[in-house]
């Protein structure tokens, strides 16, 4: 991991198109502005933990029972 | 399903290529859409770059039928998606213990471009979905 101390006011340039700026700081909080192209995601790291551990729990499962709830979403839109 | 898709025959043009891979399989770029007749509306994401590794998918608008997941315009575009008849749009499913409780994940749909076989897992942000949507809800 590359670790650069800034001040606030001060900012990372990643690749040619991304830049971290430190916008805000107090004594528990960084308040960072990233500027990125449109096409590049940026999400706080514990929600793309939790899409893993989503995905993980998804690969793992046992899919026998998919049938029982193909079944149901089946009759469901029957009734609708 | 276990080995169901060992013996899985595809045509080279059906692999779609995640170049990101999916979040948690960053390595696992190459995949081909399968269904099985039983398991319909489900489909299944299967990997076929000898890793065993499948995702059951549904379409998310079978039970939201309002989901408007805040994809951008650049996002689709990275996809090289052009036009709304190149996307195919998905969400994950977790298979609960008891089935009928399974659910799906609608922070993270998955984009498909089925005429340049491509494929993203975007991840939204978006607060009025969550990761562990229940696919069949209860009647009111």
């Amino acid at each position: 991991m590359l670790v650069l101390t800034r001040k606030l006011g001060e900012s990372i340039r990643i690749n040619d198109d991304i830049v971290v700026k430190v916008v805000d700081l107090d004594s528990r909080h960084v308040k960072l502005g990233i500027e990125a192209p449109r096409h590049i995601s940026v999400n706080r790291e514990e929600i793309y933990e939790r899409i893993q551990r989503e995905n993980k729990a998804a690969s793992a499962a046992q899919d026998q029972g998919l049938k029982n709830i193909a079944d149901a979403l089946k009759d469901k839109s029957k009734d609708a | 399903m276990g080995d169901f898709f060992a013996n899985l025959v595809y045509k080279k043009e059906d692999i779609l290529t995640f170049e990101a891979g999916i979040p948690g399989f960053e390595q696992n770029k190459s995949f081909v859409l399968v269904q099985v007749p039983d398991y319909l509306p489900f489909e299944w994401l299967v990997c076929v770059d000898g890793t065993h590794l499948r995702f059951a998918l549904i379409n998310p608008l079978l039970f939201t039928p309002d989901y408007e997941p805040s994809i951008t315009k650049e996002q689709l575009r990275e996809l090289g998606i052009e036009k709304p008849e190149d996307v195919l749009l998905y969400a994950i499913v977790t298979i609960r213990e008891n089935p009928v409780e399974s659910t799906a994940n609608l922070v993270g749909p998955v984009v498909i471009n089925r005429t340049k076989r491509l494929g993203k897992q975007i991840i939204i942000d978006d607060e009025r979905y969550g990761t562990q949507e229940p696919i069949l809800r209860q009647q009111p």
